[in-house]
C-alpha cells in the first residue's frame, strides 16, 4: 500500500534501511569467515588454549611458533596479568594451560580445583628498576624513601610482583614505610617499568626478568627483596579436554633444549628442564611388592602424559644387581630402604612412601596351628621363604630370623626359596606349602588370597619393610618422573596402597 | 548559519567569546597535545614497522569489521528502544531505563566477566549448541563484547533524538490514514536521521576503543580476536612503548577518517 504522505526527497524507507544494514552485516560476516577459514587451515588437529602472563609474551610467542611449525598443533595464547587471567579462567571454565608469573597463582588455581599438574619454567626476583645510569643514585631501600625519589610498584592485589614485594617487606617490617612513600601503584609489572622508562617515576619495583625487555632501564638489587624469588610456572587446567596434547606442549615449553632456550635467550633464569622427546621412554624398576599399588598409576600416567613408562617388577636383590651391573633405570621404587642405600649414588635424594609388615601366610583355618615364627621349626612343615640374595623380603626375613635366633632351625626345613613374595603366595594357593613368610601386601593383593589363605601376625622387631623411591641422577626426564611420583603420592593411590596392606608414610 | 547572521559586533561580546574559546581551547589543546606527545615517542619508522606486521594489519582489519557490525546491530536495537522509551509510558519504565544505563556505568572488565559467566550458564551453553560454535574467545565474542557496551550509548542517543521530534506530525500522519509503520518510516525516521548518524558514530567510536570486555571475554589471541586496543596492551606488556604508541596513532588516524566520512555522509543525507 502506498503511503498517503508525500515522501521527502532523500528519505529512505524503513525496509530499505533494514535491507542495506543487513547487507552490510552479511558482507562483514563473509569477510570474517573468509579470514577465519584461512586462519584455521590445518584441520582437525588439537587446538590448545593457553593463558599466559603478559610479560612472557616474546618468549612464549617464539615457542608457540616453533611448536606449531614442528607439530601442526594450533596454540592460541591469551595474554594478561597473572591475577586477572585466573579470574578469566574461573569465568571461562575452559582452556588447557595457565602460565603465571608466580607459583602462588597456580597454588591458588589448584586450591580452586582449576589446575592439576604444574611444570616450573624459570625463576625471577623483585628488583628496583631505574633509568639507565641510575641518575637518582638509588642504591638501597632507604633511597626509596627519599623525598626526591618517586617510587612506583604493582598493586599487590593484582600482580604477582606486588604481592611478593608486600610479603617480603612486611616480614622485614618495612612495608608501611614504603607504602606511605609510594607515588603510584599499577595493575601490571610492565606498567611500572613503562612509567620508569617514560620518566614518570624514578624507581619502580619489577621482576628482574621484566627488565630483559627494557634495555634503557637497569636493575638495582636490594637485600630486602632478595628473599622474594618466585617461580614462573605452567599449570595444566582441569578444564582441558585434551590433557595429553596440553601436557605435550607444556613439556615442550619447559624442555631445556626447546622452550626454555627461548626464555634463556631473553634473560630468564630458567630451570634445568627435561630433554625434549615427543614420546619419552622411561624405565622404572620397582620391587615386586609394590606392583598392586602402582600398576594402575603407571597405566593412567602413560595415557595422560603420552609417554612410555616401562616398569620392571622384581625382587629388589635382583634389581640392585642389575643396576650394579650398569643397567640403570630412570627411577627406582625399593621394597626396603636398605636396598635403596646400596644404589644411593645413582639416585637423587630418596623419599619415603610406605611401610609394609611381614606376616606368615597359612592355609585357611590354620590347620597346622602356627602362632608365630617359632612354629616354623616344626618337622614336616613345608615352609616357603623369599631368597635373601634376590629380594628385600628374603633379606629382611633372614635378618628377622637371625634376631629371633631361629635362622638355622627354620632354614633347615625350608621347602622353597623364591625371588619374590608373589610366587610364595601362588605356591600357597596351589597347596604346595603350609606356611610362607611374605609381606602383608602380598597376602592381600587379590581377593582369592584372602578367601583361601589366613594371615598370622609376626610380632617381632624388624618385621617391617620401608618403601622409598628416587629419580636417577642421570635421567633426561627428572621433572616428568617427578610428576609420576606426585601421582603415586596422591590420595587415590594412597587408598589403593592402604587397601592392600601398606601403611602410608609418603609426604 | 542563521546564528551567524544575527551576530552583532558589540564590545561586550569580546570577554564572552574570550572566555568560551579559552575554556574550549583547554580541552582541544589537551587532545592535540596528547597526539603530539604520542608522535614524539613513535617515529614514522615505528608506524611503518607496525603496519608491516601481519598481526597488526589483522587487528586493524578486525577492528574495522567488528566495529561496523557492532554499529549496525546497535542501531537495529537502539532505534526501537529509543522510540519506545521516548514515546510511551509503561510500568517498569524506570527499571528498564536503569538497566539501559548499566553498561555505561559498569567498569568494562565487569561487562567482560559477566559475559564470560553468562556463556557458561545453561542458557549460554544452549545458545552455543544452537549456533554450533563456541562463543568465548572466538570472533563473535569480540562483537558481543563491543555490542554490550556500544549499544547502550546508541540507545541513549536515540532516546534523546526521538525526544526532540514533535509527536504531532506522526499523529497527523496517522489521522491521514497511515499505519504506525508507515508513519514511523515516512515521518519519524527521516527526522531521526541526524540522531541515527550520531548514534552510529558514537557506537562505532565506542567499539573501536573497547578493550576491557574484549580482553576478558574474547581474549587476546593474535590473528584471531586481537583488535587494535588489544595490540596496544600487548605491546605495552613487553615494554614496547614505541610500538604501542605507533598503533595508537594508527588507531587515531583510522578513527578520524571514518568519523569524518560518516559525519559528512550523514549530514549531507539529512540535509537532502
Amino acid at each position: 500500500m502506498r503511503s498517503p504522505l508525500h515522501r521527502s526527497r532523500g528519505a529512505v524507507s524503513l525496509a530499505v534501511l533494514a535491507i542495506v544494514s543487513a547487507a552490510i552485516l552479511a558482507i562483514c560476516v563473509v569477510l570474517l569467515r573468509f579470514n577465519a577459514v584461512r586462519e584455521t587451515d590445518g584441520g582437525d588437529a588439537d587446538v590448545l588454549t593457553v593463558y599466559c602472563a603478559a610479560g612472557l609474551r616474546p618468549a612464549m610467542e617464539a615457542v608457540r611458533r616453533s611448536y606449531e611449525a614442528e607439530y601442526g598443533v594450533r596454540v592460541d595464547v591469551n595474554f594478561g596479568g597473572s591475577g586477572s587471567l585466573l579470574g578469566t579462567i574461573r569465568g571461562a571454565a575452559a582452556g588447557d594451560l595457565y602460565i603465571a608469573a608466580d607459583m602462588a597463582y597456580l597454588d591458588r588455581a589448584g586450591q580452586l580445583g582449576l589446575c592439576a599438574e604444574v611444570l616450573p619454567l624459570a625463576w625471577q626476583n623483585p628488583v628496583v628498576a631505574v633509568a639507565d645510569g641510575n641518575p637518582k643514585g638509588i642504591r638501597g631501600f632507604k633511597d626509596l624513601l627519599r623525598d626526591d625519589v618517586q617510587v612506583g610498584m604493582a598493586n599487590p592485589e593484582a600482580a604477582a610482583v606486588g604481592k611478593c614485594v608486600r610479603t617480603e617487606l612486611r616480614e622485614a617490617g618495612l612495608w608501611n614505610r614504603l607504602k606511605a612513600r609510594l607515588a603510584v601503584m599499577k595493575m601490571t609489572v610492565n606498567e611500572v617499568a613503562n612509567d620508569v622508562k617514560m620518566g614518570a617515576i624514578d624507581a619502580g619495583i619489577t621482576w628482574d626478568a621484566t627488565l630483559t625487555s627494557y634495555p634503557e632501564l637497569e636493575a638495582v638489587v636490594m637485600p630486602e627483596l632478595v628473599g622474594g624469588e618466585r617461580q614462573i610456572a605452567c599449570g595444566l587446567l582441569t578444564s582441558s579436554e585434551v590433557p595429553t596434547s596440553a601436557l605435550r606442549f607444556a613439556r615442550y615449553l619447559t624442555a631445556r633444549d626447546r622452550g626454555l632456550l627461548e626464555f634463556e635467550k631473553r634473560g630468564f633464569r630458567v630451570i634445568d628442564g627435561d630433554q625434549w622427546v615427543e614420546i619419552p621412554r622411561l624405565i622404572l624398576m620397582s620391587g615386586a611388592m609394590l606392583r598392586p599399588g602402582i600398576e594402575d598409576v603407571i597405566v593412567a600416567f602413560q595415557r595422560r602424559e603420552g609417554c612410555e613408562l616401562e616398569a620392571t617388577f622384581n625382587g629388589c636383590g635382583v634389581l640392585v644387581s642389575q643396576m650394579k651391573a650398569g643397567s640403570w633405570p630412570d627411577a627406582y621404587l625399593s621394597c626396603d630402604r636398605s636396598f635403596m642405600e646400596q644404589v644411593r649414588g645413582g639416585f637423587q635424594e630418596p623419599r619415603d612412601l610406605s611401610e609394609n609388615d611381614m606376616v606368615i601366610l597359612v592355609q585357611q583355618g590354620n590347620p597346622r596351628g602356627i602362632r608365630g615364627l617359632i612354629d616354623l621349626r616344626e618337622d614336616g612343615l613345608r615352609v616357603g621363604l623369599a631368597d635373601a640374595t634376590k629380594s628385600a623380603l628374603g633379606a629382611l626375613t633372614e635378618r628377622m630370623l637371625k634376631r629371633a635366633g631361629l635362622a638355622a632351625a627354620v632354614n633347615a626345613g625350608v621347602e622353597l626359596r623364591s625371588p619374590t613374595g608373589d610366587m610364595l603366595v601362588n605356591q600357597m594357593l596351589l597347596g604346595s606349602l603350609d606356611a610362607a613368610v611374605v609381606y602383608r601386601s602380598n597376602a592381600l593383593a587379590h581377593e582369592e588370597n584372602r578367601d583361601r589363605l589366613d594371615v598370622v601376625e609376626v610380632k617381632v622387631e624388624g618385621a617391617t619393610a620401608s618403601q622409598s623411591y628416587a629419580v636417577a641422577r642421570e635421567t633426561d626426564h627428572p621433572w616428568l618422573l617427578g610428576r609420576f611420583f606426585d601421582r603415586v603420592r596422591n590420595k587415590s593411590t594412597r587408598g589403593v596402597f592402604e587397601s592392600v596392606g601398606f601403611r602410608w608414610i609418603g609426604r | 548559519m542563521s546564528e551567524k547572521k544575527r551576530v552583532r559586533n558589540v564590545g561586550s561580546d569580546i570577554p564572552f567569546f574570550t572566555a568560551m574559546i579559552g575554556l574550549g581551547a583547554v580541552y582541544v589543546g589537551l587532545v592535540a597535545a596528547m597526539l603530539i606527545a604520542d608522535a614524539t615517542v613513535a617515529s614514522w619508522t615505528d608506524i611503518t614497522d607496525a603496519l608491516a606486521q601481519r598481526e597488526i594489519r589483522y587487528a586493524i582489519w578486525l577492528s574495522l569489521i567488528s566495529c561496523t557490525m557492532t554499529t549496525v546491530l546497535s542501531l537495529w536495537v537502539a532505534v526501537p528502544i529509543g522510540y519506545l522509551m521516548s514515546r510511551y509510558e509503561f510500568r517498569g519504565k524506570a527499571l528498564v531505563n536503569a538497566l539501559l544505563d548499566i553498561p555505561i556505568v559498569l567498569p568494562p572488565l565487569v561487562i567482560g566477566i559477566s559475559l564470560l559467566i553468562l556463556f557458561q550458564l545453561p542458557v549460554g551453553k544452549f545458545l552455543q549448541d544452537g549456533l554450533g560454535t563456541r562463543i568465548p574467545f572466538m570472533l563473535p565474542a569480540v562483537i558481543i563484547a563491543q555490542f554490550a557496551v556500544a549499544c547502550a550509548f546508541a540507545v541513549r542517543t536515540m532516546v534523546a533524538s526521538f525526544d526532540r521530534i514533535d509527536p504531532r506530525r506522526e499523529q497527523v500522519a496517522l489521522t491521514l490514514g497511515c499505519t504506525r509503520a508507515q508513519a514511523f518510516s515516512s515521518v519519524v525516521l527521516p527526522e531521526a536521521r541526524p540522531g541515527m548518524v550520531t548514534a552510529a558514530t558514537i557506537a562505532w567510536a565506542r567499539s573501536l576503543g573497547e578493550f576491557g570486555p574484549i580482553l576478558v571475554f574474547a581474549g587476546s589471541l593474535r590473528m584471531r580476536t586481537e583488535v587494535m586496543p588489544t595490540t596496544v596492551f600487548l605491546e605495552l606488556s613487553v615494554g614496547n612503548l614505541e610500538g604501542a604508541t605507533a598503533v595508537s596513532l594508527i588507531m587515531v588516524t583510522v578513527a578520524v577518517i571514518v568519523l569524518v566520512l560518516a559525519r559528512r555522509f550523514g549530514s549531507r543525507r539529512s540535509l537532502a
